[in-house]
């Protein structure tokens, strides 16, 4: 079956919606130009041609925006880079989870995650806490569910908080 | 009634919301193929239900054409689950001196029938243990046109242009005239014959209907009684019959005696009729094919 008309199921009216999340996002310094959030809607579609999914209703990124929007470890200069990340590891997890999860606790799971275990690092959040995560889930983890994705962070962690390419990475960064 | 992916998107996205219970805003392709497949299989069960399919310009929004779809799919399941029901209780069962010789068979007004497996595996695991297994897990809402099940015991009629609830409710209709035509028989006749054909007839993997039909319009061929064995003399007798005459003569010959002996012990059942008749034009060339080569019996029994 030809996929154009997922294209159709995309919902039209993103652009105003990402814009309006500028009045919330602005008290913590962060503000989205029109030409980011055209960016972002860009990004988002790639994404979800890469994860091979469709998106109906809302849309996840305003979401994503008010769920991050009060981080720490996001500024002005990172933000619309930031938010197009989120939305790449978002999708990717979606379906490593095999859509057992809501978009809400996969939020929540995220947010606690970048800010109390990946201090703010995409990378490892990408590629260790939310993979852990994931293969729990696969095996049948379940109980996130009672508190939507809250006070995940500390049962999976493993101990491999270092890691020896990381530091290399670190090292070059500081000299 | 086409509709353009326009008009159906929006009924794709509304079930995608109920099915993640408005928890997600996105789902997988193949998931998003399979709730358009199923607004699809509504749509064609309701057009399918309307004796007076509409015109182009009387033509109902895609939502109003899914929502009368989706009542018939419900309906259907419901037709068909009671029917199934109806089928495996059936009636009394005959006892042996109720049921009558062949002489004396029982008249169409006063057939009985109770539902048998004749000890088929095959069949027994089919549709004793696999249909109740499609209702209990069959999705009416989210996938309408998965037949869940592989339906492995064989039925006359060819059922591949079917799907979903369509597709069972066909072969439960199938299976209840299959168990009125072999409740014609008395007693054991039906399992005689099954093992005349093939003594591990328990665990074969045919139409039980097929061998029986077979053994009885052979009989008839060679105006011989069913209680008795087809012999090498009969065998040769229809050769003989049989070589003089090319497959459309022989289908003729095969429903002109279908229709004389349903007429006779049975009713002057259409939709009987029809469905053995499925059979015919396979058995013509069969028989034609064994005639030219001298091996009528193997149509007959599959041993030695």
């Amino acid at each position: 079956m030809s996929q154009d008309w997922m294209i159709l199921l995309q919902k039209q009216n993103q652009l105003g919606k990402l814009i309006e999340t500028n009045r919330t996002t602005q008290q913590y310094g962060l503000t989205l130009s029109e030409e980011d959030a055209q960016l972002i809607l860009k990004e988002c579609g790639n994404s979800l041609r890469e994860q091979k999914r469709v998106e109906f209703g809302e849309g996840i990124t305003p979401k994503i925006i008010y769920e991050f929007c009060d981080s720490e470890y996001i500024d002005q200069n990172d933000y619309a880079d930031t938010i197009i990340r989120l939305q790449e590891i978002f999708y990717l997890y979606k379906n490593e989870m095999q859509d057992e999860i809501t978009d809400d606790e996969l939020l929540h799971l995220m947010k606690e995650q970048f800010e109390k275990v990946c201090f703010g690092d995409l990378d490892y959040l990408e590629g260790s806490c939310l993979s852990d995560f994931a293969k729990a889930i696969r095996a049948g983890y379940g109980e996130y569910k009672s508190t939507d994705g809250y006070g995940e962070y500390s049962r999976f962690q493993d101990g491999r908080g270092w890691n020896y390419e990381w530091y290399l990475e670190a090292l070059k960064e500081l000299f | 009634m086409d509709y353009e992916m326009e008009e159906l998107v929006p009924l794709v996205g509304k079930l995608a919301e109920k099915y993640t219970g408005h928890e997600s805003t996105s789902i997988t392709y193949e998931k998003a193929e399979q709730l358009m497949e199923a607004v699809i299989y509504c749509i064609r069960e309701g057009e399918q239900s309307v004796k007076n399919p509409l015109t182009a310009a009387q033509k109902m929004p895609a939502q109003q054409a899914y929502e009368i779809g989706f009542t018939c799919v419900r309906k259907k399941a419901e037709t068909a689950l009671e029917l199934y029901n109806s089928i495996l209780s059936g009636t009394e069962m005959l006892t042996e001196s109720e049921k009558l010789s062949e002489s004396e068979m029982i008249q169409k007004s006063e057939i009985r029938q109770g539902f048998d497996t004749f000890e088929n595996r095959c069949f027994y695991d089919t549709v004793v243990k696999g249909i109740p297994e499609f209702f209990k897990w069959y999705d009416p809402v989210f996938e309408p046109q998965n037949t869940i099940l592989t339906l492995d015991y064989p039925v006359l009629k060819d059922l591949s242009a079917y799907a979903g609830i369509d597709r069972i409710y066909e072969y439960i209709r199938c299976i209840e005239l299959e168990q009125c035509f072999l409740g014609i028989f008395p007693g054991n006749h039906v399992k005689t014959v099954l093992c005349r054909y093939d003594d591990r007839y328990r665990s074969m993997i045919e139409n039980i209907c097929e061998i029986v039909l077979t053994d009885t319009l052979g009989h008839m061929m060679v105006r011989k009684p069913l209680q008795e064995v087809i012999c090498m003399e009969d065998c040769s007798r229809m050769q003989e019959l049989l070589c003089r005459k090319d497959v459309r003569e022989i289908t003729a010959l095969l429903q002109e005696m279908l229709k004389a002996f349903l007429e006779q012990y049975y009713k002057a059942d259409g939709e009987l009729t029809e469905y053995l008749e499925y059979s015919l034009q396979n058995l013509s060339i069969r028989l034609k094919n064994a005639a030219e080569h001298g091996s009528i019996p193997g149509i007959f029994s599959h041993m030695g």
